[in-house]
């Protein structure tokens, strides 16, 4: 039985109507499980990593400009915990607007591409050459043809997560088994109606596989603008504190990044089951 | 598209004619000197090394209400690097800070022409260059530095003067013992062992020893090479050229931040947390850096702030030709302008 069934049943147990003292100890015991497997072995596993990182600087007497112990990053969290805030705010907003920019960039151009040989065979090419130029060069040029402040840092991100959004949209609108279309044409279905009713929720499993990893790119994009354009944001918070090598002070950002890279990824996995509650269902996952 | 430097200029102009033209027939003049009662001229400058005491004086200037005196609505963007030149030649910002010797060898490199820029002042009148080494490592004398590693930014002032600094102090440079670093992982060079010293500003010594763990032994370059010039801030030939009394007005109310900024360290760290409030944190490190600039904002024999000598210029450009750092010809118009604070 799999894990994730079990623990459905557990929770499950929680609204059943189980007579007797006994059915009840069960019931929270099969509750208290399932907090277990989905909080708990979490949280045990970062607090075991946490606690080796701080025994291995201590004993190892590492010095704190190369790998600052837990304490010394909290100390520079709680020391700096408005600005770290504010910033934090800033690359969120920065990320978000990139992954919308690139994101809707990246279905347009999917949807065009996938609806068209011809348009596919003529700009695909294209479109990968431009992707494989390295977004860090480019970054000094954003700053020349959208100005200063948020815009080249958003442009950034959305460069950056749109590709994989295409590519993966493109593969999932390509992906429709052929009976369905035959079924499609069998029903006099047009191609607009073909393509909404039948392509476009095929593909939507792969296009969420897509946005999955472009909005994990997106904060790559932003805090790579940020350093290159530092006036705002976790990625210039991280380049200032290198003027006094404070070093605490920018593990404080990274950790922040991470918790906002983290948080952003599950924010889509739980739009992804919110909206396709039957891919979980119709696929053959941890069977 | 975007429009180009010179049609946006052409159609400001135009705009700015037709408005002259407009405020004529209203009776008024309608020319924005930038003084104390007409509408404040709009810049903004770009700091040379993000938010850092380098530029701590700016924002000093704007917080004691200098800028707004002078009729002057400044914004300040934490920025630094090569790409500011470029940013003030598109136009996004009007003023900057520099090292100016460095200005000279991408002038020399062809990086821009020369008078592309002017400078409106000096910051630190000789150069804050200077090579720093843990006191642990034996090197006593610039001649111990023979055989050594050394740690340099990239390209920069720090390592192109290095040969020009070992003829002078009599030992033999080795290009290939210089351990190129960006200006992130230079301060860790040390500490990690891959470099024995490093080419830096002295301002950044106090830094550097806290990441090495000890006191350094330091070797200025204005020890021997005094010629050399230090920072300052510029502007584009043609803002000067189109807003004299802006630029003057702009360099003015600098000098007097620099000023306050030397006579009150605490306070001017402080105020630079409208930059990042990060350095609060490490608020004795950047004092330590203004304080170790005073010596450099004036000269010998000289205590005024801010200003340039031409000679002075032309020595610089006399130490680079014959180092072979650029090419022969250059003139201190280079980078000398009408603006320009002058000793004389």
């Amino acid at each position: 039985m799999s894990t994730s069934v079990r623990d459905s049943q557990d929770l499950m147990a929680l609204s059943g109507s189980a007579a007797g003292a006994g059915a009840g100890g069960l019931r929270w015991r099969r509750v208290g499980g399932a907090l277990y497997r989905r909080v708990g072995l979490p949280v045990l596993g970062v607090v075991i990593v946490v606690g080796f990182w701080w025994w291995a600087t201590w004993y190892f007497e590492v010095r704190s400009i190369f790998l600052p112990s837990p304490p010394a990053i909290a100390r520079s969290m709680h020391f700096n915990a408005a600005h770290l805030a504010d910033q934090s705010w800033i690359t969120v907003y920065e990320t978000l607007a990139g992954f919308g920019i690139g994101g809707v960039a990246g279905l347009l151009v999917a949807a065009g591409l996938a609806t068209s040989q011809t348009l596919e065979r003529a700009a695909l090419p294209i479109v990968v050459a431009l992707n494989a130029i390295p977004k860090v060069a480019l970054a000094p040029l954003l700053i020349f043809w959208f100005g200063l402040g948020h815009a080249p840092k958003i442009a950034l991100a959305a460069s950056i997560c749109f590709f994989p959004i295409m590519i993966a949209t493109m593969a999932g609108l390509n992906s429709t088994p052929a009976e369905l279309g035959e079924l499609a044409r069998s029903l006099s279905a047009s191609r607009r109606q073909t393509f909404f009713k039948i392509r476009v929720p095929w593909a939507l499993p792969q296009v969420f596989v897509g946005l999955k990893l472009g909005i994990t790119l997106a904060v790559i994009g932003t805090v790579v603008g940020e350093m290159t354009r530092p006036n705002g944001g976790l990625g210039t918070v991280i380049l200032n504190s290198q003027q006094t090598v404070n070093t605490p002070l920018a593990f404080a950002a990274i950790i922040l990044l991470s918790i906002i890279s983290i948080s952003l990824f599950y924010t889509v996995v739980l739009a992804e089951r919110r909206l396709l509650p039957w891919a979980q269902e119709t696929t053959a996952a941890r069977t | 598209m975007p429009l180009t430097p010179s049609t946006r200029r052409a159609l400001t102009a135009a705009a700015a004619a037709a408005a002259l033209a407009m405020a004529a027939g209203c009776g008024d003049d309608g020319e924005d000197t930038g003084g104390p009662d007409s509408e404040p001229v709009s810049v903004t400058y770009l700091t040379g090394f993000g938010c850092s005491a380098h530029d701590s004086f700016m924002f000093v200037a704007e917080e004691k209400g200098y800028f707004d005196e002078a009729g002057l609505d400044v914004t300040l963007e934490p920025a630094g690097g090569q790409q500011n030149y470029h940013t003030l030649l598109a136009d996004e910002a009007q003023f900057t800070y520099v090292d100016f010797t460095g200005m000279l060898l991408d002038v020399g490199r062809g990086e821009f022409d020369a008078g592309e820029f002017v400078a409106l002042n000096s910051v630190h009148q000789s150069t804050l260059v200077a090579i720093l080494a843990p006191e642990s490592s034996g090197i006593e004398s610039p001649q111990d530095l023979e055989g050594k590693r050394i740690g340099a930014f990239a390209n920069s002032p720090t390592e192109l003067l290095l040969p020009a600094y070992a003829e002078l102090t009599g030992w033999e440079f080795d290009p290939d013992l210089v351990v190129q670093a960006s200006i992130q992982e230079l301060f860790g060079l040390l500490p990690s062992g891959q470099a024995d010293a490093l080419s830096s500003f002295i301002i950044q010594k106090g830094v550097i020893a806290g990441a090495a763990g000890e006191p350094l032994v330091e070797f200025p370059f204005n020890q021997v090479l005094d010629d050399l010039l230090g920072t300052g801030i510029i502007t584009t030939a043609s803002f000067a050229e189109e807003n004299p009394e802006a630029a003057e007005a702009f360099r003015d109310a600098a000098i007097e931040g620099l000023r306050y900024t030397i006579q009150n360290p605490e306070e001017a760290i402080e105020i630079l947390q409208n930059c990042d409030p990060g350095v609060a944190e490490t608020a004795e490190a950047y004092v330590a850096q203004i304080q170790i600039m005073e010596p450099y904002i004036t000269s010998e024999g000289d205590d005024r702030v801010g200003v340039m000598d031409e000679a002075h210029v032309l020595r610089c450009i006399g130490v680079l030709e014959s180092a072979g750092l650029i090419p022969s010809g250059m003139q201190p118009n280079a980078i000398i302008g009408d603006l320009t604070l002058l000793t004389s």
